[in-house]
């Protein structure tokens, strides 16, 4: 009994991680129909940020969130203006191409400005790295975690549905054209979404840092689960990229826990079983894995 | 671009010339001491790529610093394999285009088996550092050496420390004993975790558990958790660096209770682990090969060696204190620079080879402590074997086997989580 609370724990809080990874894929998909192949390594950079923030001024991650979100926002903006605005409307191959060379410059530029030493971080005081509820040990650097994971759902849903802005992206999500017709810019709608969904992932980064290590290709780590929830959960739903997220980190924990060698193998399998069953991801709309903006 | 007659013969002469080279004797290549350098430098085994790249880099200073090799600086073509695919095209880059005659590697198993196996074809002598899987030397090469014990073998060592030492150290017995091994699910990790059960089994250990996952995973809890219901006495495990971290932290946050814990080599000897756990890391074992062993245990000359690379290392490398995959980068590299290349006279493949297996060391004449005399058979260093470590105040320290060790004092069982900055005190 004690044992199935625990892994109940341990599998949502897994789960919080892997939306958090996985958020500001899943906004820039939604909007721009961009597959961002250099996804993992923004979320490379985040943890870097963390890093460094925490090595050079001692701000703690979890503090300096609004930092790196800032930061990263910016990045966004040009990592939009310098390279996706000339790929948007071209064949999605032209998009991987651009997407992936940046994931490999990315890695390698991390290489030589950091070397390749696993670099990591202590936050919580000795003893602290766990608190007991119910006599389950629930890990608080994932809980923190979790939280944000939450908290930029919340914020993410806020905006979308309250701003003028934030209206404007879920036009040009819905419906492009539908969105130009009414007045939009979609290039300043686009821009605006990278913007957002990298600097949700500086800030996924981030948070994420004090559970695990940063190092140049650390990204590859996160990056093919962040695909599966994306898909699990629905394209373009960001509700679902957090719901995808609990559900892959509680049949991974269970498996795990029975047999860990089928643990990253249960990724795929349910992938497969929800391709069949259901295409568009739990709460994705029915036919946006078709769409592009052409 | 159009070519006259005259430029076309040039030409033709040339590459015929090229294709030709491994069988003409050149004799520039006589006397300069190229050494292809095959790791890998970026992609996630960068870390301990580049660790293994500085030892080769130290290795090659304190040598051209005394006079290089055949009376010139000795020079490295370099390449990055960042996993197995790269590791074939790089070698026979290597191999036709910078003409080595030698190359030293590469760290990770699966690269030295495929890279390895062009240099074989090419008549390209390689020398493997520190790969262990024990397939890479069984199938009869005639140009490959391996300074380091295998995979099974390091299993094994591992399996006996815990049968011999260990058991009756915290109080148990080997009826009553529960031991539990985890490993990454790599080649390596699999022939660790292989090697370590056939010793417990052939003593009659009761093994509760033996699993294995992906080291490129996110979350061990379920594993921990696994653990926790299990309850083993003992765990070996074979993990890759952030890996290594991950579970233990994770064992951290779930309070796991153990008697003892022994790593074999990866993560479990390198800075990183003890900076991402602190205090915690004290008193886990290591089985593995160290740098950090006992210099009284050494041959004079080799203690003197010993000592010169404790105290130049972290002067070339911006304080960086070496980790045992530098101690064995340098050991292959510096071996091959002032034993074998000045014994075999040149460059010539066949006289290394000779050179390299008439070679005869006793045990304690490297800095790791091994000996070296190639298996006639196998190519393999008969004389290498594992260390055993623990470690205690967030260092490693080399406990054996005699008279290697250097603690005073080794600690077990494993003092709860929190309660070990005093280890080894």
């Amino acid at each position: 009994m004690q044992a199935i609370l625990q892994l109940l724990v341990s599998g949502v809080l897994l789960g919080g991680v892997y939306a958090l990874g996985a958020l500001g894929l899943n906004l820039i998909f939604g909007v721009a129909k961009v597959v961002n192949f250099a996804h993992g390594e923004f979320l490379m950079l985040g943890m870097f940020a963390a890093y460094w923030l925490m090595t050079l001024t001692g701000i703690n991650p979890y503090l300096g969130a609004p930092i790196i979100g800032a930061a990263f926002f910016l990045v966004g903006l040009a990592f939009y203006a310098g390279l996706m605005r000339f790929t948007i409307y071209k064949p999605e191959l032209t998009q991987v191409f651009a997407t992936l060379g940046l994931s490999i410059l990315l890695q390698n530029a991390a290489l030589v400005a950091w070397s390749a030493d696993y670099r990591t971080i202590q936050i919580m005081p000795a003893g602290w790295e766990s608190i007991q509820v119910l006599g389950a040990y629930v890990p608080t650097n994932r809980l923190v975690a979790f939280l944000y994971a939450v908290a930029i759902l919340l914020a993410v849903l806020v905006f979308l549905r309250s701003t003028f802005i934030g209206r404007a992206i879920e036009a040009v999500s819905q419906d492009l054209v539908a969105a130009r017709l009414m007045g939009i810019d979609p290039d300043r709608v686009f821009l605006m979404t990278f913007g957002l969904g990298i600097a949700i992932t500086g800030v996924a980064g981030g948070v994420l840092m004090p559970s695990f290590y940063a190092f140049p290709s650390v990204g590859s780590f996160f990056v093919l689960v962040a695909f599966v929830v994306v898909v699990l959960g629905g394209l373009g739903s960001i509700a679902g990229t957090i719901l995808g997220g609990l559900l892959l980190g509680l049949v991974e924990t269970g498996i795990g826990y029975v047999a860990p060698d089928l643990k990253e193998a249960t990724h795929f399998v349910l992938l497969i079983l929800l391709l069949a069953v259901r295409p568009h991801g739990l709460l994705g709309v029915k036919g946006a894995e078709k769409e592009t903006l052409k | 671009m159009t070519l006259s007659r005259r430029r076309f013969t040039t030409l033709a002469g040339a590459a015929g010339l090229s294709v030709a080279s491994p069988f003409v004797r050149r004799a520039e290549a006589q006397d300069l001491a190229k050494i292809g350098v095959l790791l890998p430098l970026s992609g996630p085994l960068a870390s301990l790529g580049n660790e293994v790249l500085r030892g080769f880099q130290f290795a090659r200073s304190l040598v051209n610093a005394g006079g290089g090799v055949f009376g010139r600086p000795v020079e490295f073509a370099q390449v990055d394999v960042p996993g197995s695919t790269e590791a074939t095209s790089q070698a026979q880059r290597l191999i036709t285009s910078d003409r080595v005659k030698v190359i030293v590697g590469s760290y990770a198993s699966a690269i030295s088996f495929a890279a390895s196996q062009v240099a074989e074809r090419n008549r390209v002598v390689y020398f493997e550092q520190g790969a262990v899987a024990d397939d890479i030397t069984s199938r009869g090469f005639k140009y490959l050496f391996r300074f380091i014990y295998n995979s099974t073998e390091l299993g094994r060592k591992c399996a006996e420390y815990a049968t011999d030492r260990i058991i009756p150290g915290v109080g148990l017995d080997r009826k009553t004993a529960k031991v539990a091994i985890l490993n990454e699910n790599s080649n390596n990790g699999t022939a660790v975790g292989a090697g370590a059960k056939a010793w417990l089994d052939e003593k009659g250990v009761q093994v509760v558990d033996h699993t294995s996952y992906d080291f490129k995973t996110n979350d061990l809890s379920s594993v921990v958790q696994r653990y926790k219901s299990l309850n083993p006495d003992i765990l070996i495990v074979e993990q890759y660096t952030p890996d290594a971290i991950l579970f233990w932290r994770q064992a951290r946050e779930a309070g796991l209770k153990l008697k003892a814990m022994i790593g074999n080599g990866g993560g479990h000897n390198v800075n990183e682990f003890a900076e991402a756990l602190g205090d915690d890391v004290n008193g886990i074992f290591n089985t593995g090969t160290s740098v950090y062993i006992n210099p009284k245990a050494l041959q004079p000359e080799t203690a003197a060696l010993f000592k010169t690379f404790h105290e130049e290392y972290p002067k070339m490398f911006d304080g960086r204190k070496p980790s045992a995959h530098a101690g064995m980068g340098f050991n292959a590299m510096y071996t091959l620079l002032t034993d074998i290349l000045p014994a075999a006279g040149g460059m010539d493949t066949e006289k290394i080879r000779q050179a390299a297996l008439a070679l005869d060391k006793p045990v304690g004449s490297s800095i790791v402590g091994w000996g070296l005399k190639f298996d006639p058979k196998t190519q393999n260093n008969t004389r290498a074997f594992p260390t055993y470590d623990q470690w205690q105040g967030r260092q490693i320290r080399s406990i054996g086997p005699d008279p290697f060790g250097i603690a005073e004092k080794i600690t077990m069982p494993l003092p709860d989580w929190g309660q070990r900055a005093g280890v080894g005190q």
